[in-house]
């Protein structure tokens, strides 16, 4: 619950411009499932908002514009409710890398270091420098690039679009987990996943990702305590395995953001990767279907 | 190969065309929706931003230090017996770990080499053809509390390699 208005604070703080502290401590581990669970409705926006209240506006006089739009903008504060994952999803997703950590503080130091020692620490500076100027110029030639994409997949959105092809491609879901019951609620998740995953809506994947394994988890454990399942706890199930093949290995038809990177470099012709980049997706989804598909039959 | 080409040329404007062509016959205000939309394509940019600093600036050291280009001749050697550059390892071995620092380094080849060129075509497709795949391992697994991931690892891997096999191969044929 607490996750769902944490979801909106982030959005004011878009819209508003707003300085809204949202709770900046939350985790991972403790809102993935959570942050789904919560319904998309407002009246229990109402009524769960108001408690949480734990945000710190800098001056009365946003308080006040925060209740006016607060009041005026109810319909819009819906819709968001509705939406608001989406772009707090895909900002996790950069942030929260693990790895990264390491990374990157590897990056500086072992090339600080090394500068140091070839006597090419002068250029250090100014390399820095220059990629951090660059970083900017760069995103500023993707937002035409991301703005038409993302407003391309909101109308496919709304119109029913991405649900159709959902629907679409049930069968191929069905195909590719045969084991798991027909009509449980993981087929649906999965589908959502997949179809998210093509289009490049990572935002979008990642929630109906989860949900799917959470699913699986479910399907697992009532394995488990009908003995139809020797596994021990903790260990992922098939479906899992196969879903998260299937999922790395890379489903997207359209990689937009190379698109986007490949004309800022001045590309003669940045969109002539698709074909190819679909032909390679297709190779790479294939080679995991086939394992996955001999590592199933093996089980049993 | 031709084939291919005729699917990057259609693929952008045919999937414009549909979306925006099903939305009207779907008497659906579709401008409206795109306007919306696209607000939400600028508010991702804004939120990319913070990372693609830290990380230009993190590869833009790695390579004014000479430490990129040292990597790469080590690599090289190994690698071109088997027909590889040694600049594509590095990416190919970060990718599984963090896509915004594989991200980095691809951008570093844009910059050094061109995107037209055979490396950043390589790179462009293998981008687009793969995943993080111990992130990805990490968030879902996460999610469901498993710790034994069984056989996901090896599968993963598989795949990456056909689609790293794949972009190497599908690269040297365009042009």
């Amino acid at each position: 619950m607490e996750n769902n208005a944490v979801s909106v604070h982030e959005y004011l703080e878009g819209i508003l411009f707003l300085k809204v502290h949202a709770f900046s401590k939350f985790h991972w581990e403790s809102d993935s499932s959570k942050f789904i669970e919560a319904p998309d409705n407002t009246s229990v926006f109402h009524t769960t908002y108001t408690p949480s209240f734990s945000f710190e506006f800098k001056s009365f006089f946003n308080y006040i514009i925060f209740w006016k739009y607060y009041n005026k903008n109810l319909n819009i504060f819906m819709m968001m409710n509705k939406n608001c994952r989406r772009p707090i999803e895909w900002y996790k997703k950069l942030q929260r890398e693990p790895m990264l950590n390491l990374l990157w503080a590897g990056m500086l130091l072992v090339g600080i270091a090394y500068a140091a020692f070839t006597g090419n620490i002068s250029l250090v500076s100014e390399a820095a420098l220059d990629s951090a100027k660059e970083a900017v110029t760069l995103c500023i030639s993707m937002v035409g690039v991301m703005a038409l994409w993302t407003g391309l997949m909101h109308i496919a959105e709304e119109t029913g679009l991405i649900a159709q092809m959902t629907k679409a491609a049930r069968p191929i879901v069905r195909w590719l987990f045969p084991d798991i019951p027909k009509g449980h609620e993981a087929h649906e998740h999965i589908t959502a996943n997949m179809i998210a995953n093509m289009l490049g809506l990572g935002w979008a994947a990642t929630p109906s990702g989860l949900r799917a394994m959470e699913a699986l988890g479910r399907l697992e454990e009532e394995r488990r305590k009908t003995g139809r399942s020797r596994l021990p706890e903790a260990a992922a199930s098939n479906e899992m395995c196969n879903f998260l093949i299937l999922n790395i290995s890379s489903l997207q038809l359209i990689p937009v953001t190379i698109i986007a990177y490949r004309s800022q470099y001045g590309s003669v012709n940045p969109t002539e990767i698709i074909g190819p980049v679909m032909a390679a997706t297709a190779c790479s989804t294939a080679a995991g279907i086939i394992y996955m598909k001999i590592r199933g039959r093996k089980r049993q | 190969m031709k084939l291919l080409g005729y699917l990057s040329e259609l693929t952008i404007p045919l999937v414009i065309f549909y979306i925006v062509g099903y939305g009207l016959l779907q008497k659906k205000q579709v401008y409206e929706y795109f306007v919306f939309g696209a607000e939400e394509g600028l508010r991702i940019v804004v939120r990319i931003l913070p990372t693609l600093v830290g990380l230009m600036v993190g590869v833009g050291v790695l390579r004014a230090s000479g430490f990129l280009d040292y990597i790469g001749g080590l690599l090289g050697q190994a690698a071109g017996q088997i027909g590889l550059s040694g600049e594509l390892i590095p990416v190919i071995i970060v990718r599984m770990f963090s896509s915004s620092a594989a991200t980095g380094l691809c951008l570093d080849i844009f910059k050094e080499f061109g995107p037209d060129s055979l490396l950043g075509r390589t790179v462009s497709i293998m981008m687009g053809c793969t995943e993080t795949i111990f992130y990805t391992m990490s968030v879902y697994f996460m999610a469901v509390k498993v710790k034994k991931t069984r056989y996901t690892l090896q599968g993963a891997l598989i795949a990456t390699f056909a689609g790293v096999a794949a972009s190497i191969f599908l690269a040297g044929k365009m042009g």
